[in-house]
């Protein structure tokens, strides 16, 4: 009995501990301006005003950070594009390699593995500078293309990883059963391989479109417009300017937010799934 | 239908040769079976008759055609994996169908065919499942469905009742050889368990480290091992082989002597008889061709060497283990354990001494350094 | 006989087609990563200031000697140092306790499961921008805290005076704070999967051999999860050391240079102070920290998997 008590109260705890900071902010993006300074933890009126400075397309209002916020939407576009395009990428890379190094025997996959093992532990402020001084000479600062370039290198070697500590979950008699039922290698692959591990492909995609959509330094450094500026590096102006109510900073918070929540709790299983038993394996 | 032939197949992985110079010639509508312990290349072997291993030299001819270079979704086989491999993300129609359906053929045949394969295996009403709703036995008919279902002309089955628990397994095994009887394909075989082995097959090769050690029918194979890894094999409990010389009497009888025991060796046999290179042989005998004589106060060899009974062992009983129709003794005869079968009304228990015989037509002799069997077969 | 022996050809075709999968990830880790990260060590052994264009040329190390020679490389390191350490200490500790309460069965355990996620899925400067409100002036954690000091004081008859983020040590802290916040959720997804692989036979066992909870704990569950542990470490190192956005978010760096990262130095160096060579010379001294760093941790990783077999 005592047992089963504290038990709950544990888990009262962790869940206070996972969702606090989170639900205040929530909570906050519904309160008029005067509660916060009251230091509430639930509004008392609640108002979806905080919100409609995001979707004033006109554009006339003229509160401070109205002029961030009515480029929301077309930010969240951005983070759209770059994050499905950074996903796309990963997935047909990253699958293509992690089925050469689970399932095709050949010299110098040791060698391989370390290069991108080496790859992921090179921090981001390493290469910035000659990343920018590369996308520049390019003429892709202030692209969409520079930034899903930049975001699909540093996921594509967590995401390689992961498959191929998937892929070799898969029994190799499925593909030779496919083999003697007349397909080709290729037919196989298509028909028997990729339709069973769509688990594990969903979940690398997953994984990868959300670090996109989080990640800043790069996408800070390569947009300057709102041409290519992701939601993130928007939400940091918010940072530089002081006078912004936090309410409306709140609701700028939920909105970056709301995309990867909704991806997570949809894709729970497979995510945590996929990421424990590849890491750990 | 097919007769397949292999011609000095060898495999090697690295260093490793699993399999070693095969040549092996399977009749149309044969049920071979290949037997050895785990890892003695018998599923390498199968392997290449699938065409899902390139040999590293060698031929695999089906009737008048070299398949060595053909991959295997161009030969026409149909093959049952230890573990089934069932596609999880297909029911079991769609299982059942996938081969009929990459080979073109159009869908009112696929269906017709589908349901004539899940008519033989009984499984039409799990048609609609995914496989993991199945349990093992209704996988195992439905991985069988799914290779008859195309007529192949070879039907390549890997450890199929392996993964099957001891009452299914012996329902599956007599659902084999119905099937066998029913289709008119080759059946190859592989497993580890020689009594699946002795049951199921026209004739039975039996491996070890890569190299055929014997191709028999299953009672030339019980009855005349070539050699003790064969007689050791297969069998159950496995055959007791004893060290002894092979000696004759002044009278001109042959017989063997080991420690604790002697046995007579008939004449028939001896006139079959390789010649004897050494005098050091092995004796094998198996359990049931020991008989039991009355139960004695000591096992002192007699002293009186006039007395000495030519076919008499000396034993002392170890373990008794009741088996219900049968009783299996383990008694020492000289320092080795010997199992006997007996009859389960059999009083004797552990600690008596009891004196043994060996039917002297039963037995088996070999080569005591090879271990080759040293009766040339009849 | 044919003897069939595989042709050069065909061996090269096997080896071919891997490295072919392969190719796409490795023209763009290539040019992306190890291209860069080239370039970066070249840069770092010049003189290469944007604001002197004309003035850019070869001088060896003396980028290196003049960071070395600062006192704000050392306060950073210092900073990082500290941060990375307590970072991950945190997360293991608490990822840890939570796996191990998802490893229970009780009703509602999928609930937990699922708001596990939740600091995961928050960008890195949100997360900033989060912790800014909850700990600015009209934030419900500074009010706690207000509270919470007002009370030592109050009891121990004491007069700390509360300055919240103005503090460097408070702003510090709750940098690391939320820094861990948004760590946890991953750390525990790899503990949680190395808990339910260890074989429940383990656990009866133990309890036959008379073991506490306690005892459990520390000789089954613990050993077990030894890889995992490292293999969080190596992960939370990294991104301790990499923590950037988060900063630029809370604090700015500030107050003072209270909360100046490595990575925010190196930040500042190239974009704020437009010093390229400089900025490349720190950024080169990251990742030689982090990769010694990760070389002891796999080090200890071999280590233990040749000592469990």
């Amino acid at each position: 009995m005592w047992r089963r008590a504290s038990l709950y109260i544990y888990a009262l705890a962790a869940v206070i501990y996972l969702t606090l900071p989170f639900a205040w902010v929530a909570a906050v993006s519904f309160m008029p301006e005067r509660e916060v300074t009251q230091q509430r933890w639930w509004p008392e009126e609640p108002t979806i005003g905080n919100y409609s400075l995001y979707f004033d397309v006109e554009g006339q209002s003229a509160d401070v950070g109205a002029a961030i916020a009515r480029q929301f939407p077309r930010a969240i576009v951005n983070s759209l594009i770059i994050g499905t395009a950074v996903m796309l990428l990963n997935l047909t890379c990253g699958s293509l390699a992690a089925y050469a190094l689970a399932r095709l025997p050949f010299r110098g996959n040791l060698l391989l593995l370390l290069f991108y093992l080496g790859s992921r532990s090179v921090p981001g402020v390493a290469i910035m500078i000659p990343m920018y001084l590369l996308m520049r000479s390019y003429g892709l600062l202030d692209t969409h293309l520079s930034v899903i370039l930049s975001h699909t290198t540093f996921t594509l070697p967590f995401t390689i990883w992961i498959l191929k500590g998937y892929f070799q979950t898969v029994p190799l008699d499925l593909e030779r059963a496919a083999r003697v039922d007349g397909c080709t290698p290729l037919g196989a692959l298509v028909r028997v391989f990729l339709p069973v591990t769509t688990p594990g492909l969903v979940a690398v995609g997953i994984f990868a479109f959300i670090a996109s959509w989080g990640e800043f330094l790069f996408a800070l450094l390569f947009t300057t417009t709102i041409a290519s500026r992701p939601v993130t590096v928007l939400a940091s102006d918010f940072a530089q300017e002081l006078q912004v109510p936090f309410t409306v900073i709140a609701a700028g918070g939920v909105l970056v937010i709301l995309l990867p929540l909704v991806l997570s709790f949809l894709f729970q299983r497979l995510i945590i799934q996929g990421i424990g038993g590849s890491v750990t394996g | 239908m097919a007769r397949v032939r292999l011609k000095n197949l060898t495999k090697h992985f690295g260093d490793v040769v699993a399999v070693d110079n095969v040549t092996l010639d399977i009749a149309d509508r044969e049920f071979l079976t290949l037997l050895g312990p785990s890892g003695c290349g018998k599923t390498t072997l199968l392997n290449m008759i699938a065409g899902l291993e390139s040999p590293t030299a060698g031929e695999v001819w089906f009737d008048d055609r070299n398949v060595t270079a053909v991959p295997p979704e161009r030969r026409d086989i149909a093959m049952v994996f230890q573990t089934y491999a069932l596609y999880p993300h297909m029911s079991v129609f769609d299982n059942v169908a996938f081969g009929l359906k990459m080979r073109g053929v159009p869908a009112e045949d696929r269906k017709r065919l589908v349901l004539a394969a899940s008519k033989t295996m009984e499984i039409e009403h799990l048609l609609d499942r995914k496989p993991r709703a199945l349990s093992g036995g209704q996988r195992q008919r439905v991985a069988l469905a799914r290779a008859i279902v195309r007529d192949p002309g070879v039907f390549l089955l890997d450890e199929p009742l392996s993964n099957l628990d001891a009452q299914l397994r012996v329902v599956m095994r007599t659902e084999l050889k119905r099937l066998h009887g029913e289709l008119e394909m080759t059946f190859v075989y592989v497993t580890h368990d020689q009594a699946e082995s002795l049951i199921l097959a026209d004739r039975i090769v039996v491996m070890q480290d890569g190299q055929i050690q014997q191709i028999g029918t299953p009672e030339s194979i019980y009855d005349c091992p070539a050699n003790t890894f064969v007689a050791g094999f297969v069998g159950s409990p496995p055959i007791n082989l004893l060290r002894g010389t092979l000696e004759q009497s002044a009278e001109g009888a042959w017989r063997v002597v080991g420690e604790g025991y002697a046995c007579g060796v008939p004449v028939s046999m001896i006139e079959r008889m390789k010649p004897p290179e050494g005098r050091e042989v092995f004796l094998g005998v198996r359990a049931e061709d020991i008989g039991i004589g009355e139960a004695t106060s000591s096992i002192e060899p007699d002293a009186a060497a006039g007395n000495f009974d030519p076919t008499g062992v000396r034993a002392k009983v170890v373990v008794r283990e009741p088996m219900g129709s049968d009783l299996y003794l383990t008694v020492d005869v000289g320092g080795t354990n010997v199992k006997v079968r007996t009859r389960p009304e059999n009083l004797l228990d552990r600690g008596d001494n009891v004196g043994l015989y060996f039917d002297p037509g039963k037995i088996h002799l070999f080569n005591g350094e090879s271990g080759e069997s040293l009766i040339s077969e009849s | 006989m044919t003897v069939l022996r595989p042709s050069l050809f065909m061996s090269r075709t096997r080896d071919l087609l891997p490295l072919l999968l392969n190719l796409p990830a490795v023209i763009l880790l290539l040019a992306f990563i190890a291209y860069p990260i080239g370039i970066s060590f070249w840069m770092s052994l010049h003189r290469y200031n944007l604001r002197r264009p004309d003035q850019v040329y070869f001088h060896g190390l003396e980028n290196y000697a003049t960071i070395l020679a600062s006192s704000e490389f050392w306060n950073a390191l210092w900073i990082s140092l500290y941060f990375t350490f307590m970072a991950v200490l945190l997360v293991i500790v608490i990822a840890m306790a939570i796996a191990l309460l998802l490893h229970e069965s009780f009703r509602g355990r999928g609930v937990v499961r699922a708001l596990l996620l939740i600091p995961w899925a928050i960008p890195g400067v949100v997360n900033g921008l989060m912790w800014v409100g909850l700990l600015g002036d009209y934030g419900a954690f500074n009010a706690m805290l207000e509270d919470t000091v007002a009370a030592v004081n109050y009891l121990f008859g004491i007069n700390i005076v509360y300055t919240g983020m103005a503090s460097p040590f408070v702003a510090l802290n709750a940098a690391i704070g939320a820094h861990v916040w948004r760590s946890v959720p991953f750390a525990c997804i790899i503990f949680l999967a190395a808990i339910q692989a260890i074989p429940t036979e383990q656990y009866r066992a133990a309890r036959v051999d008379g073991a506490t909870s306690w005892n459990r704990f520390r000789f089954i569950t613990l050993p077990w999860l030894y890889h995992a542990v490292l293999v969080v470490a190596i992960f939370e190192t990294m991104n301790g050391f990499r923590a950037f956005d988060l900063i630029y978010a809370l604090t700015g760096g500030g107050p003072g240079d209270a909360t100046h990262v490595i990575a925010w130095q190196t930040y500042k160096e190239a974009f704020a102070r437009l010093d390229f060579g400089g900025a490349n010379a720190y950024s080169y001294l990251i990742t030689l920290i982090t990769m010694t760093l990760a070389i002891i941790y796999i080090r200890l990783l071999y280590r233990r998997g040749l000592v469990q077999g």
